[in-house]
């Protein structure tokens, strides 16, 4: 089974690793973690989660404010839509409680594309008791993601302290650079307007809890990992821009994509795979409602600065036909055939 | 015409187009090793390989011969022929059409002659006789004509045929999408290992007399059964199930022989040729060189109307080795973000993020 779902995996990543839009980032980023991790890397992932227990708290970190220099209430689709998808299959595969953080101008944002993925907003002590097999309810909550490093590092440590915490997944969320500032893909400053979850993953090392970043740009949570290979290896990791994109914080697992949002996409597919539930990974009406929900609230295409419903440059069609392409590689309306001509086992 | 050097853009995209083809998703467990090889061997690209080659003999125009048709249910009727291939062969035809201004003949079994016009009118060609086809170049209406024609199973007359056609009409390319290709021993097998020789059209007779002419040649596959396949047949024979013959060679086994100039190992052989059509836009700068999304679903269904089955589900209908039409429509979506619709390189390119 386990060998199975590795195997799928295999083709999730080689899916959400195409370089659609020709950025000339993920041809570097995906082989790069590829070869240091050995194995497909939504399904390192996916193991990983596959650990949380039923009423643990999987944290998921996203938002990207990306016009500081008009207005901060600007920020992207590409992230909250991949931690819909990542909380909705938290939580209907595992029983765990998902827990968004998030900047603070984007909650509404963010709670109307949860909402559009099926799971209610609630505040967290009641989003917890959507984890009872006995309550027919699916639930989240969202906390607030403090741009200050002190108050972020506090909330932290509470938080460690008062609640279990399965997993820490940050999905195209910047992260601080080795001179403490976190830039934008291509080397300016965004330090002051990102909320700070660098202390939050430090905690969660610590203490074991595993951790997992997926980024698309080189410069999001995830992007450190195997010691800050990705430095000498893309251009704007070169300490000359700003100190470098890639954050010096390390994850204990990194997803890199194409797009951020295919990367939870990719990780609930493969936990689909795991766990033998198709249903983990969302369908094609789903995602079409979640990219109206985020236009609705004004979140933008980070590439093109529209509010029409793409992300990363992509239209709509697209994302859509990730899903689907997704849905079939797990299985979803393929019948299972005994192919001949298959390579002899071994 | 000497093609120019493809840019660095261009290599990228095709290496991507050729990765999204070549995703194993109905799990069929053959095309990483046969991609693999065939990636190896040809040091490129296969999607830009295989379009530099069609390029090479199609660049001012001139016809272009596409062989194509499984009839893979022997046992029951030799009428009954599967969806992969037909599909991949007309949107090949329009694309090769739409790029070069070639006429295309395709070339499949008498049983499926007239289904396989069904296909080809839904990619947007009408099919008539093949003179006729050369009227169609002139003339006050424009009309963008194709010719189906049946190729014979009995060898013999195939090979008499095609020097009969090379010799009457200008063609100057070959592609063969989804055909059985003769073993060593000249025998066709199916990729379970079964001899299916007496039931297939002799393409291979078609591939040979285009080779002794310097016609290029192109071959699109999946199982590594197909013709195309022989070019990477010493690489992957001791690793492929019913490669090895009974005698412990592949003499007499799946893989074909007969080595054409460039072959695409795809996922699904219409994926092959689509991801060539996308492999041409892409050179050519012309995004209408691959087919739409409307189209392919125009294709599968005339194609399911005609009735050609799935081969692996055994049903009639718009699907195609096991997968659902819209598998197949996301596979066509995501080739046109290449010929760049619904995706703006542009503003990755200047992108200040």
């Amino acid at each position: 089974m386990s060998h199975s779902a590795q195997d799928i995996a295999e083709r999730i990543d080689q899916l959400l690793s195409i370089d659609f839009p020709d950025r000339e980032v993920i041809d570097i980023a995906y082989p790069a973690f590829r070869k240091h991790y050995g194995a497909p890397l939504s399904y390192l992932a996916a193991k990983a989660l596959a650990g949380v227990k039923r009423g643990q708290i999987v944290f998921i970190a996203t938002g990207f404010v990306n016009r500081p220099r008009v207005d901060t209430i600007i920020a992207e689709s590409d992230g909250p839509v991949g931690a819909a998808v990542l909380a909705r299959a938290v939580h209907l595969g595992l029983g765990a409680v998902p827990v968004i953080l998030i900047e603070e101008q984007i909650i509404p944002a963010m709670a109307r594309i949860l909402h559009a993925c099926g799971l209610r907003v609630l505040e967290l002590e009641r989003a917890k008791r959507c984890a009872d097999p006995s309550i027919t309810q699916d639930g989240v909550a969202i906390l607030a993601s403090p741009t200050d490093w002190e108050e972020a590092e506090k909330q932290a440590i509470r938080l460690l302290q008062t609640e279990d915490v399965g997993a820490f997944i940050a999905i195209e969320k910047g992260a601080a650079n080795p001179a403490g500032e976190v830039l934008f893909s291509r080397g300016r400053k965004c330090t002051p307007t990102v909320g700070k979850i660098d202390p939050f993953v430090k905690l969660c090392r610590d203490k074991g809890i595993p951790t997992i970043g997926i980024g698309d740009g080189g410069n999001e949570m995830g992007m450190g990992n195997a010691g800050g290979i990705l430095r000498s290896l893309m251009k704007y990791g070169d300490p000359q821009y700003n100190g470098g994109i890639v954050p010096a914080q390390e994850t204990d697992y990194v997803v890199p994509v194409t797009v951020s949002n295919w990367g939870g996409y990719g990780i609930a597919a493969a936990l689909a795979a795991l766990l033998d539930r198709p249903d983990l990974i969302h369908d094609e009406a789903t995602e079409r409602r979640m990219l109206l929900a985020a236009s609705l609230e004004g979140l933008i295409d980070g590439v093109t600065g529209t509010t029409l419903p793409t992300s990363d440059g992509l239209g709509e069609g697209v994302h859509v036909a990730i899903v689907t392409m997704l849905r079939a590689i797990i299985g979803v309306g393929v019948p299972r055939t005994d192919w001949p001509g298959s390579a002899p086992a071994g | 015409m000497q093609a120019a050097a493809p840019t660095d853009l261009v290599v990228r995209t095709c290496d991507a187009i050729d990765r999204l083809v070549s995703i194993d998703v109905p799990r069929r467990g053959v095309i990483d090793l046969l991609y693999r090889a065939a990636r190896e061997e040809a040091g490129m690209p296969l999607s830009l390989r295989a379009a530099q080659v069609l390029q090479s003999g199609l660049a001012g125009g001139g016809i272009a011969a596409i062989a194509t048709g499984w009839l893979d249910r022997p046992h029951v009727s030799l009428n009954v022929a599967e969806t992969d291939g037909p599909p991949g062969a007309a949107a090949l035809a329009r694309a090769l059409h739409v790029a070069f201004g070639a006429i295309p003949f395709l070339f499949v079994e008498q049983q499926i002659l007239e289904a396989t016009k069904a296909v080809v009118h839904a990619a947007g060609l009408r099919c008539v006789e093949p003179e006729e086809t050369l009227a169609a170049k002139g003339g006050s209406g424009a009309l963008h004509a194709a010719a189906v024609i049946a190729l014979p199973s009995d060898r013999a007359q195939a090979e008499a045929m095609a020097a009969d056609f090379l010799v009457r009409f200008d063609i100057r390319a070959f592609v063969a999408v989804e055909k059985g290709g003769e073993n060593r021993c000249g025998r066709i097998r199916t990729s379970r290992g079964a001899d299916t020789t007496a039931a297939l059209a002799k393409a291979d007779a078609l591939r040979e007399a285009c080779q002794a002419k310097g016609i290029p040649t192109v071959g699109i596959g999946d199982g590594g059964n197909e013709i195309g396949m022989g070019r990477i047949r010493d690489l992957v024979a001791d690793r492929l199930r019913n490669a090895l013959g009974p005698d412990g060679t592949s003499d007499d086994g799946v893989m074909p022989h007969g080595k054409t100039d460039a072959l695409i190992a795809a996922t699904v052989s219409n994926w092959g040729a689509y991801g060539l059509s996308a492999a041409l836009a892409v050179m050519l700068r012309n995004p209408d060189i691959l087919h739409t999304v409307e189209m392919e679903e125009a294709i599968l269904r005339a194609s399911a109307a005609a009735g050609f089955i799935d081969g692996v589900t055994g049903y009639v209908g718009p699907s195609a080795d096991g997968l659902p039409l819209p598998v197949h429509l996301s596979i066509v979506r995501l080739l046109r973000s290449f010929v760049g619709e619904e995706v703006n390189t542009v503003a990755w390119k200047k992108y200040p993020g």
